[in-house]
């Protein structure tokens, strides 16, 4: 007898059961398993079966004004196939913050929301501006070796912002690599004191509110003491100055004389309806308000200083939105960066015959001064300079020999098409003057302007280039 | 066991070998899936870069440093304009058909 069978006799019925039931139960179950391995991930250990893969959120694009695509792919695997193109502009994403965007800098950050809804963005950004300005302006600071810079065009009419330029720059595919000081978006977010850029604006207020004549002789000596501040002229004048020939020769002098017919008040509120120490109206992307500080803080030296844009602060977008003013006829036209963005409509801040008095002063700063570096060779310019002090706020002091240097200018005066803004920071070899630096910058992005509207060049076009 | 459970028995291995072909089924398309996620992960990496060696030669920046660094000027900076547009194209010289019509007005 075997022994099995033996041990089965020795066992109750019950006990006898239950064992045949359990070792049912393991021949039924073990092939189960086996067949059901079928259906599990073997290096995850979970369940899986072919699934359509989960993507992440289609991210929209950024797209330049002609469709050329600046910014495309998911939040988590964004490329930027132009490049070092507009990339101050652009941003970069990043890993989800706690606010839930993916954006971490420029249009990624502030248009996160409708770019994760998978929204693509048209910019007003022509990319062979962009390109020309930011290859102007690297060239031109890095000769000059220059701590920073900016560059803006802006179409007259419409607002549209056609160029926006910084520089350093950087890589938006190799962000990691780059400094905080190469991501920053320089023409809305720099803020600077801009110098004598300002001072046509003073002379359009004064005229608005009937406090100056066009043909008014001014009188202005080479300096001028203003409580404990001596305020100089740099280029030898008359004693007696138009007041086109006041921004001719630039002189701070004449400017003072004149702005004391505005109480401080006066003078700070047309500074701000000029939009300077306000918010833009652009509600695409960060932009800083620049510094107007309250008038009943002036002293005398304060409104002098307003006057010839010291002590004041801007943004090249505002100072070209505020140009454009003068170019339009008196009509304030918010700057826009995204096609279908809604704005504010346009607003007049100064009569026609007050804006169109004060261009032609313009014309005649860049025709009779020592400006023709700024020439855009068979193109008539309006334009001015400006030479700031840039304020140390960790010393609290201006330092000698750092200076700000701008150009705006408008161009063809006949019909003025584009306003465009230049501004190289702390430049450190050659030339610090506007004159010399910032003017030919300005000629060198608004031939490529020219150019790229395909105007062939007549024979005014074979004036000397000047360099 | 119950009669029941004897044919009961064959059904269910039957229904397991089923199961067990239908994972292998899965196994394989899963495998395949991955390895065409891998690759689509892989081709969109490659268009990427090409975009970007692309934009090396056609976008707007290379253009403009190609044409500053061969020594090219904006139009308005030219010194010496010899054409600015092209004339009109000489009409090709057609070949003698050997036909010729003559109309008479009356």
């Amino acid at each position: 007898m075997a022994l099995s069978e033996r041990k089965d006799r020795d066992r109750s019925p019950v006990e006898l059961r239950f064992t045949r039931r359990g070792l049912m139960s393991v021949l039924l179950t073990l092939p189960l398993l086996a067949a059901l391995i079928g259906f599990v991930d073997q290096q995850r250990g979970a369940p899986t079966f072919p699934a359509p893969p989960a993507d992440a959120p289609v991210r929209g694009r950024i797209l330049a004004s002609d469709g050329t695509i600046l910014a495309y792919g998911p939040a988590g695997d964004r490329r930027y196939p132009q490049g070092t193109l507009a990339a101050n502009l652009l941003g970069f994403t990043g890993a989800v913050q706690p606010d839930g965007r993916y954006g971490l800098e420029g249009l990624e950050y502030s248009l996160d929301r409708r770019l994760q809804n998978g929204q693509d963005v048209k910019l007003t950004i022509d990319p062979t501006l962009q390109a020309a300005a930011e290859t102007n302006l690297k060239r031109v600071a890095e000769k000059n070796q220059a701590a920073d810079g900016m560059a803006v065009i802006l179409e007259v009419g419409t607002g549209r912002i056609l160029a926006a330029a910084s520089y350093p720059s950087f890589d938006p595919n190799h962000w990691r690599q780059a400094s905080p000081n190469d991501m920053i978006d320089r023409p809305f977010a720099q803020e600077y004191e801009p110098g004598s850029v300002m001072k046509p604006f003073v002379v359009a207020a004064l005229m608005q509110s009937g406090l100056l004549k066009p043909n008014e002789i001014i009188p202005a000596k080479m300096s001028v003491h203003v409580g404990d501040k001596t305020f100089t002229d740099v280029e030898w004048h008359k004693p007696e100055l138009s007041v086109a020939d006041v921004l001719r020769y630039s002189s701070n002098v004449g400017m003072i004389d004149m702005t004391w017919r505005f109480t401080p008040q006066q003078l700070h509120d047309w500074l701000a309806r000029y939009g300077f120490g306000q918010p833009l109206d652009l509600t695409s992307i960060y932009s800083t308000t620049g510094i107007l500080n309250p008038w009943q803080n002036w002293v005398p030296q304060d409104q002098a200083s307003n006057t010839i844009g010291q002590n004041v602060s801007t943004t090249a977008v505002q100072l070209a939105a505020a140009y454009s003013i003068l170019a339009n006829h008196g009509v304030y036209v918010p700057p826009r960066l995204v096609d279908s963005a809604t704005l504010p409509p346009p607003h007049r801040v100064l009569d026609a015959t007050v804006a169109n008095t004060v261009f032609d002063m313009l014309i005649h700063v860049v025709d009779a001064s020592d400006l023709k570096y700024s020439k855009v060779p068979g193109v008539s310019v309006a334009g001015k300079t400006g030479t700031a002090d840039i304020y140390d706020r960790r010393l609290g002091t201006y330092p000698k020999g750092e200076y700000s240097i701008t150009f705006a200018g408008v161009f063809p005066t006949d019909h003025p098409k584009v306003v465009t803004i230049v501004t190289l920071q702390k430049p450190q070899v050659g030339s610090k003057t506007s004159t010399w630096v910032a003017a030919p910058l300005f000629r060198a992005i608004g031939s490529e302007v020219v150019a790229h509207w395909g105007w062939a060049p007549g024979s005014v076009a074979m004036a000397d280039s000047g360099h | 066991m119950s009669a029941l459970s004897r044919r009961a028995v064959p059904v269910y291995l039957g229904l397991l070998l089923a199961l067990a072909a239908v994972g292998l089924v899965n196994q394989t398309l899963y495998r395949h899936q991955l390895r065409l996620i891998d690759q689509r992960r892989t081709l969109l990496d490659q268009v990427a870069n090409l975009r970007l060696e692309a934009a090396k030669v056609d976008g707007p920046l290379a253009i403009t440093q190609w044409a500053t660094s061969h020594g090219m000027v904006p139009a308005p900076e030219a010194q010496k304009v010899s054409a600015v547009a092209a004339g009109p194209a000489a009409l090709p010289q057609l070949p003698d058909s050997g036909l010729e019509i003559v109309t008479i007005w009356h």
